[in-house]
């Protein structure tokens, strides 16, 4: 870095700024990597940069990886040109160093813990609630919210609680003098705490990182804005608040041991974190000795010969979304009768829509892509049910309307009580009738449609051999009563079930006049064909049928494939009943999600249809014969494959660092703001990531954290090409996001740092 | 009362202590309730075992599978129905000593449950400032039993009911019947006593189900059990009057200001509790025993399924409708209307108190009406009188004959209740409603005088933020 060069106050800011992943509200919860806007750096020097600003853990600690033996971690310690034997490498002790200290954690060490509420505490309590009222009445898409830090300043200096709280006379006047534009507030603020220049940046993401969760929403709301081609700077604005309050409490205490420890963590930063190194390189073995044991059992099994191809008549086809647990019921499904092929495939079809009711709209594809399209029901009527109990809701709300609501109707919700007791919630699919298509408030012309509909066939590898029924199935997760529910439903249909994109799909499909459009287009679906979507009901397995019929002998079929791929499931929980769980309100634990996911198979289904990959693996078809520039498989490794990757990080990170990127347990679950997140009790920072629950069985954890395997059928100079051509892509492979392999019939080759190693 | 009453408990115990489970609650809940009938002399203890029994078993049964996976489930179970048994014997016991052992059992063994996640630093505090506010509690309604046996030579309830009421209150009765409203304002959380109550959702959800829907309302039912006590001080009465209605302008109000689902519950329980113990200060006991009821009924429900709160934040955001003033008047207009012939076609007569408690359900359906639902809105009114006129003839009270300016009083709290509701609902982009909501928002910095005052008295051992390892800090930050 050159210092001479000092950067401008606003650049250090939006660096800190820009190292916050989204985090999306819950009822559009799709899984996202937490350290998406590092991946610019390897993941070894992340882990060590956030074990150091925040004591994260970004890869487990020791405890996780009581399974690995020591064959294992003698590779990982050669592979990572450590000279230790493993006895050697045990003895060292493996302890997480402390972690920087920020003012507040610095101030509490003067407190008297008995008598006095800790500042770093209060900290995040003040800046939580605070941004919870705020957030809870701005629109949620991105527009607005450039007053965060001006909101802020004014009612913290009309908040006398404060003072009494907190025992300090004088802290609002401190908060009245400070500067009402935030980034002169943060150049007087570093100036007053002396940060050094190259310090700056990392002690504004130890900020951030103290209130990681509202940093988070934040970088959400930022990036509704980004999408809607909009400009938004509220991550910027929530430093400057939480930096506010160091240099309030800075000069409000003007303790001088609080000068010397602060002026002797900046002296000494380097060494800490070079502390912070040893530790992490050595749980980086851990980690890397955990990866290899998965590593070979998936090369093993992966390496196993095909076998011969059975040449049935297809009287069955079924699409599948990617997601892990389609690989359960595909193979279930398979396994009914050699007649039926499944595809992979992502699960909003390549659908670019959102689904509007009134002025309600919710997107129904990945979180990377901005919708192009509003989908509505033809039909409204649907939702009267949901509108009068949504008004109930708000009636009971109101200060007065509270009061009469519990004289009048309180001793009904005994009936409610029961009801839920029993389990007798609805289901959650209920009725479907035709869809309207728009752009901009116009009808979709017919050449569009028939375009969008040749994209996806061509995009599915999906323009010939037809069968008579192709079943599309998006999927969604039934559970009653809870805040993270759409965090189990479709990612790719933007924390949606996959249910309008598929009856939007097979209605274009089925459309007479795009037919015809398509053979313009060199697809011809027969007549005899018919598109029939349904949901894959991921806590049951069982699938509905949303429109039309199937044929008796394909309902048998799916009926079978359920009881296969349930029974299969139910081994991993403690109550199987899996209908029962999707019922209960009381169920913390409906499913287990993608949980354990661990691979992501680019190829034919032909190199993975007979291997049981344990619903640990994506899959997403693809024929690089027919894949003539390419084109197909850069879709795949530039967006399919950043979701897996997303997926996978998210899993991970909820496992080894539960309190700051996991939401914490569902016991103590309080939503905030209706659907922005959850508290876990009372208040403190924002929980986001997944709920304990949603990894762990009560007695050890259901997903062992592990980099993502992607395997790829493709020609390797292909790969190359779309590796040097994709920033996100090299950025993944080359700064160990994930593991790259080329999967052929001739064995396993690994991309790694510019180089093919074929793999033993 | 017969001894045999402590049966109910003691099953409770046996359940707590043997089986743990809900199994055991089902078996108890006919047993108890059968007993209680037959035991009881008034309707009002059956009703409240009925209702613990049975909101016992709803917790008991959802905490089976929600805390499935918890180390401490066991323990939860055996506290839980420590708990509920404690709470029965307040229900079910005469003695007045029996009922302060239950009562300070209640609190200890419900202290074990708010620590069921004993690491979390705010759930310490929040335990903590219960913990003291209860010991006062305690003392309070101590005092109150000594004094009456000092001046009555009895502690059985229905003696003193007939003591009291054929003698003529002396400073001794004020002092007994002020001693315990004050226990029973503390243990319904009333301002500026109420912050524990929001704070305790830093235990599992279960937790906060029993303590709002069960226990929480017990300062209420003492009252009610001690009616004629009460009546006989009108020092008492405008205490308690004074209090739960400031408690309720104010709580109602902050109420809609927060910002999670189980801490705006919270703050709704403090209002509700307020306005049933308005009622008993008012002497409207059958109004008050309804709220009781159905209160619990509708925060047991709400607590277990806080969880929706996001779906139906998702369909509240589909369904946006646009209020008016017309229709809000109109609204108003017919509920009020159709509680005040109601009531002067079934009682010949109607108090003052009882115009203000309708103008202020009317208030409320004003709300629905707003958002369309007129019919729904009506049926509820008259459902409301329907119930509430079963209620005060099966129980056959008479609202005490009471004196006008305390009357006025309670007129004027309900109607500034009101008045305050309506001022914060249209003010909100003004800048007086913006310094309104800030200041409500805060709730008006009660609790942190509370919390200030509470450790300098009695200093907690609370896990704090010493950054000495990430643990303890990271789970600061939870």
């Amino acid at each position: 870095m050159n210092v001479a060069v000092k950067a401008p106050v606003s650049t250090l800011i939006q660096q800190a700024a820009g190292r916050i992943a989204p985090n999306w509200p819950l009822d559009k919860l799709i899984a996202v990597n937490p350290y998406w806007q590092m991946r610019q750096l390897s993941m070894h020097e992340v882990a060590v940069n956030l074990s150091w600003l925040g004591g994260v853990h970004v890869y487990g600690d020791v405890s996780h990886y009581q399974h690995v033996s020591d064959d294992d971690l003698a590779q990982a310690l050669s592979a990572l040109g450590h000279e230790l034997t493993v006895a050697q490498f045990k003895q060292q002790p493996l302890k997480q160093p402390q972690p920087w200290q920020n003012v507040a954690q610095l101030a509490d060490l003067e407190r008297d813990s008995e008598r006095e509420i800790s500042w770093n505490d209060e900290v995040v309590h003040q800046i939580s609630q605070f941004a919870g009222d705020y957030f809870a009445s701005q629109p949620q898409t991105g527009a607005g919210c450039d007053d965060f830090y001006a909101a802020w300043l004014d009612t913290i200096c009309h908040d006398h609680g404060l003072e009494i709280l907190m025992k300090s006379k004088g802290l609002v006047e401190q908060f009245k003098a400070l500067p009402s534009d935030a980034t002169t507030l943060v150049e007087q603020a570093l100036t007053m705490l002396g940060v050094t220049d190259e310090a700056q940046v990392d002690y504004l993401h130890a900020l951030l990182l103290s209130i990681n969760g509202w940093a988070s929403y934040s970088a959400y709301v930022g990036w509704q804005a980004m999408l809607a081609g909009k400009q938004n700077n509220v991550v910027e604005q929530l430093l400057a608040v939480r930096l506010a309050w160091e240099l309030v409490l800075w000069q409000q205490l003007s303790s001088s041991e609080l000068q010397i420890n602060w002026k002797r963590q900046l002296a000494h930063s380097n060494q800490l974190k070079g502390e912070h190194q040893a530790y992490v390189d050595g749980l980086q073995v851990w980690h890397l000795a955990n990866e290899m044991q998965i590593q070979q059992g998936l090369h093993q099994q992966l390496r196993t010969p095909l076998p011969a191809k059975d040449n049935a008549a297809l009287s069955l086809q079924a699409v599948f979304c990617i997601d892990t647990r389609s690989e359960v019921m595909r193979r279930a499904l398979e396994a009914q009768s050699p007649s039926i092929q499944t595809k992979g495939f992502a699960g909003f079809f390549g659908l670019p829509i959102a689904y509007a009711v009134g002025s309600y709209q919710r997107p129904q594809l990945p979180g990377l892509l901005a919708p192009q399209l509003e989908v509505r029901e033809a039909s409204s009527g649907k939702l009267a049910t949901a509108q009068y109990s949504a008004q109930w809701q708000k009636f009971a709300k109101s200060s007065a309307g509270g009061f009469s609501l519990v004289e009048s109707t309180g001793l009904l919700y005994l009936g409610g009580l029961v009801k839920n007791t029993l389990g007798l919630g609805k289901a959650k699919v209920t009725e479907f009738g035709p869809l309207t298509l728009s752009k901009q408030g116009k009808a979709l012309p017919l050449s569009e449609q028939a375009d969008m509909a040749a994209g996806i066939l061509g995009s599915m590898g999906f323009t010939d051999e037809f069968a008579d029924t192709v079943l599309l199935l998006g999927h969604g997760s039934q559970c009653q009563n809870n805040p993270h529910e759409a965090g189990l439903d479709c990612g790719a249909c933007g924390g949606q079930t996959g249910e309008v994109n598929v009856r939007l799909l097979c209605q274009l499909l089925n459309d007479a006049a795009v037919r015809e459009a398509l053979i313009e287009r060199g697809i011809h679906i027969p007549d005899a064909t018919t598109f029939v979507p349904g949901l894959h009901n991921t806590t049951t397995d069982e699938v509905i049928v949303l429109s039309g019929q199937v044929p008796e002998q394909i309902e048998q079929w799916l009926a079978g494939a359920t009881e296969q791929a349930s029974s299969e499931r139910a081994k991993l929980s403690a109550s199987p009943d899996a209908k029962q769980k999707a019922r209960d309100w009381s169920q913390t634990r409906p499913e287990w999600g993608l949980a354990n996911n661990a691979c992501f198979i680019v190829a034919d289904r032909k190199r993975s249809q007979h291997l049981n990959l344990g619903g640990r693996s994506f899959l997403h078809d693809y024929n690089w014969a027919n894949d003539k520039d390419f084109a197909l498989l850069t879709t795949i490794l530039t967006a399919p494959m950043l979701v897996t990757n997303w997926i996978n990080m998210q899993y991970n990170a909820s496992v080894t660092d539960p309190l700051k990127y996991g939401a914490g347990n569902k016991t103590l679950h309080n939503v905030v703001g209706g659907n922005i997140g959850v508290f876990e009790g009372n208040g403190g920072d924002l929980r986001i990531g997944l709920p304990l629950q949603s990894v762990h069985d009560g007695q050890k954890y259901m997903h062992t954290p592990t980099r993502l395997n992607v395997y790829v059928d493709a020609p390797k100079h292909a790969i190359r090409n779309i590796i040097d051509a994709h920033d996100n892509v090299r950025w993944l492979i080359d700064n160990d996001w994930l593991y790259l392999y080329q999967l052929r019939d001739d064995g396993i080759c690994r991309y790694h740092q510019g180089y093919w190693h074929p793999v033993q | 009362m017969d001894m045999l009453a402590f049966a109910i408990p003691a099953w409770y115990l046996l359940a707590g202590t043997m089986k743990g489970r809900s199994l055991w609650a089902l078996q108890a809940i006919v047993p108890a309730v059968v007993l209680s009938a037959w035991l009881a002399d008034g309707w009002l203890v059956t009703l409240m075992v009925a209702l613990v029994a049975t909101l016992g078993l709803f917790v008991s049964r959802f905490s089976e599978q929600y805390l499935a996976g918890e180390a401490k489930q066991a323990d939860f179970f055996r506290w839980l129905h420590w708990t509920i048994a404690m709470v029965m014997l307040v229900v079910v016991s005469d003695h007045l000593l029996v009922l302060w052992f239950a009562w300070v059992g209640i609190s200890l063994s419900l202290h074990q449950l708010l620590l069921f996640y004993p690491d979390r630093p705010r759930a310490q505090l929040a335990a903590h400032k219960k913990f003291v506010f209860a010991r006062f509690a305690d003392i309070s309604l101590l005092g109150a039993i000594g004094l009456l046996f000092w001046q009555y030579q009895s502690f059985s309830i229905s003696e003193l009911a007939l003591l009291v009421s054929s003698s003529d209150a002396t400073a001794l009765t004020h002092s007994a019947a002020t001693l315990m409203v004050l226990a029973a304002l503390l243990k319904c959380a009333q301002m500026p006593f109420h912050g524990w109550l929001i704070q305790v959702v830093e235990a599992p959800t279960p937790v906060s189900a029993l303590l709002h829907a069960g226990v929480v309302n017990l300062g209420g039912y003492l009252l009610l059990r001690n009616a004629e006590l009460l009546q006989a001080s009108w020092i008492a009465t405008t205490v308690l009057a004074l209090v739960a209605g400031l408690t309720l302008v104010l709580a109602a109000v902050i109420a809609t200001t927060r910002i999670s689902v189980k801490v705006g519950l919270a703050w709704s329980t403090v209002s509700q509790m307020a306005l049933m113990l308005l009622q008993i200060a008012a002497g409207l006991y059958a109004l008050a025993a309804l709220h009781l009821l159905a209160h619990s009924c509708y925060k047991a429900y709400s607590f277990l399924n806080a969880g929706s709160q996001v779906k139906t934040a998702v369909a509240k955001q589909m369904s946006a409708s646009k209020a008016s003033m017309a229709t809000t008047v109109l609204g108003f207009s017919a509920a009020f209307s159709v509680y005040l012939i109601g009531t002067v076609v079934l009682k010949g007569s109607v108090s003052i108190t009882e115009v203000a408690f309708f103008a202020l359900y009317s208030a409320g359906f004003a709300a629905l009406v707003q958002h369309g639902q007129l019919a729904k809105g009506l049926v509820a009114a008259l459902a409301l009188a329907g119930v509430h006129t079963a209620l005060k003839y099966s129980l056959g009270w008479q609202a005490l004959p009471e004196a006008l300016a305390l009357e006025l009083l309670f007129a004027a709290i309900v109607l500034v209740l009101i008045a305050f509701a309506w001022t914060v609902q249209f003010s909100e982009h003004k800048p007086v409603g913006k310094r309104l909501h800030q200041a409500l928002f805060a709730g008006l910095y009660l609790d942190e005088w509370a919390t200030r005052i509470t450790l300098a008295l009695w200093p907690a051992k609370l896990t704090q933020a010493k950054p000495v390892n990430k643990v303890a800090t990271a789970e600061v930050q939870s």
